[in-house]
């Protein structure tokens, strides 16, 4: 929201600049020059800051892109649900939503479950390189730990919150659970490390038991 | 001796650049060499504008929602009257999407240039005072309707889906309106005034009939 008001009051400023630098007859020629191409120069921003904000508005229930922002369709995004009580305390209150650059800009209270999406990736292949990507877009708050073996990874800790901290598990591993991995919206069949990915996948991180 | 000029590829800023002169080498013509037409018939002129209009509608397209068809019907408005602005935008919209794409949305299009159209016949006192354009009422409809053409085409997403998301669809293009609406405004600052003059030498503006729309007004 700070950008967007700083990127209005820059157009504005140079604007304003651009009426009163010129002299009377030019005036309009000279604002108007300004005011559109400082605008072009700044359309990106200003579109990507402008849908941020309205995407607080959008509440559709029947969203075909798993109830995130219409800012992220057709992108890729990682999400991290969190069971009750366990998701890190920024993110206790919903499920926050984290565009690419860390910025977050909407927290949906409604959501199910705690924890964050974080989305607006392009181009990645690999399950692992956007799970990464999600991870340093974050300043590692999801960081994970995970053991490594013959046939992938196992992912034992996200955010420091291990399956057997929420709930239980027995020795003889007769009852346990784990961080299980979602590919748009279905059990993965494939480890991060295999996943391949399509141009607006959604996966997610959840923890099952068994 | 052949040299394959289809060989050579252009940057999309070398291109716009180069565009972006062609447009204007073209309206620097029209206005220097429209003083050799005498006829008060608005015909020819009306051609070339709409000419100027398809092409540069075209030749900037590679700038978000900036380009002069919103202005130009505009003056043909205010001084060839309702029929002809009605025509412009059909002939315009028609023109331009064959090359652009033509589907539903052309008939939005051209509802809207001509709802504009119509718009600034109608105010055409509030634009033209003593005989002289008054350029600060037209920039600010110009940036007016910007909005205005852009809202009316997004009617045509009512097709697909609820009107209860239509709001919000016109909240998320604003950023694209302002740019449509300081897109108009430039055109206006800087080719109003040329171009009144080379319009007004086609029409005759203090007889009513040169606009007969506006007769009974």
């Amino acid at each position: 929201m700070s950008t967007l008001i700083v990127t209005v009051l820059v157009i504005a400023l140079l604007t304003i600049w651009g009426y009163f630098a010129a002299k009377e007859e030019y005036r309009l020629k000279s604002a108007s020059i300004v005011f559109l191409v400082v605008l072009l120069l700044s359309s990106s921003t200003l579109s990507t800051e402008w849908s941020r904000m309205t995407s607080e508005l959008v509440d559709n229930e029947e969203d075909p892109h798993y109830g995130l922002p219409d800012l992220w369709d057709g992108k890729q995004v990682v999400c991290f649900h969190f069971p009750d009580g366990a998701a890190p305390s920024e993110f206790a209150d919903g499920r926050h939503h984290i565009d690419h650059d860390g910025t977050d800009f909407r927290t949906d209270k409604n959501w199910n479950s705690t924890g964050a999406c974080v989305g607006g990736f392009e181009g990645y292949t690999n399950g692992l390189e956007l799970f990464n990507a999600a991870v340093a877009a974050t300043d590692m708050t999801f960081a994970y730990t995970y053991t490594e073996f013959s046939f992938g990874l196992q992912i034992d800790s996200i955010s420091g919150v291990s399956p057997c901290d929420t709930h239980t598990c027995t020795e003889d591993f007769s009852s346990g659970a784990w961080w299980r991995l979602l590919d748009n919206g279905a059990i993965s069949l494939s480890g991060i490390s295999d996943l391949e990915l399509d141009n607006d996948s959604v996966i997610t991180w959840e923890i099952a038991t068994y | 001796m052949l040299f394959d000029a289809h060989a050579v590829t252009l940057s999309p800023t070398e291109q716009f650049i180069l565009d972006l002169a062609i447009v204007t080498v073209a309206i620097v013509s029209l206005i220097f060499t429209d003083s050799k037409f005498k006829s008060k018939n608005p015909g020819l002129i009306f051609t070339i504008i709409a000419v100027l209009a398809i092409s540069g509608r075209l030749l900037l397209d590679p700038i978000p929602n900036v380009q002069p068809v919103t202005f130009l019907v505009i003056m043909v408005g205010i001084y060839f009257g309702i029929s002809y602005s009605i025509a412009f935008a059909t002939i315009v919209t028609l023109s331009s999407n064959v090359m652009l794409e033509h589907g539903l949305w052309s008939n939005y299009q051209i509802i809207g240039w001509a709802s504009i159209g119509i718009l600034a016949a109608l105010l055409r006192t509030q634009f033209i005072q003593n005989e002289k354009l008054n350029i600060t009422n037209l920039a600010i409809f110009a940036a007016f309707s910007g909005f205005l053409f852009n809202w009316i085409v997004s009617l045509s997403i009512l097709h697909n889906v609820d009107s209860s998301f239509f709001l919000i669809y016109l909240l998320n293009g604003v950023p694209f309106d302002l740019l449509h609406a300081g897109g108009n405004v430039a055109f206006v600052a800087w080719l109003a005034n040329p171009l009144s003059e080379l319009m007004n030498r086609h029409t005759n503006l203090t007889n009513p009939e040169a606009v007969p729309e506006l007769a009974s007004n």
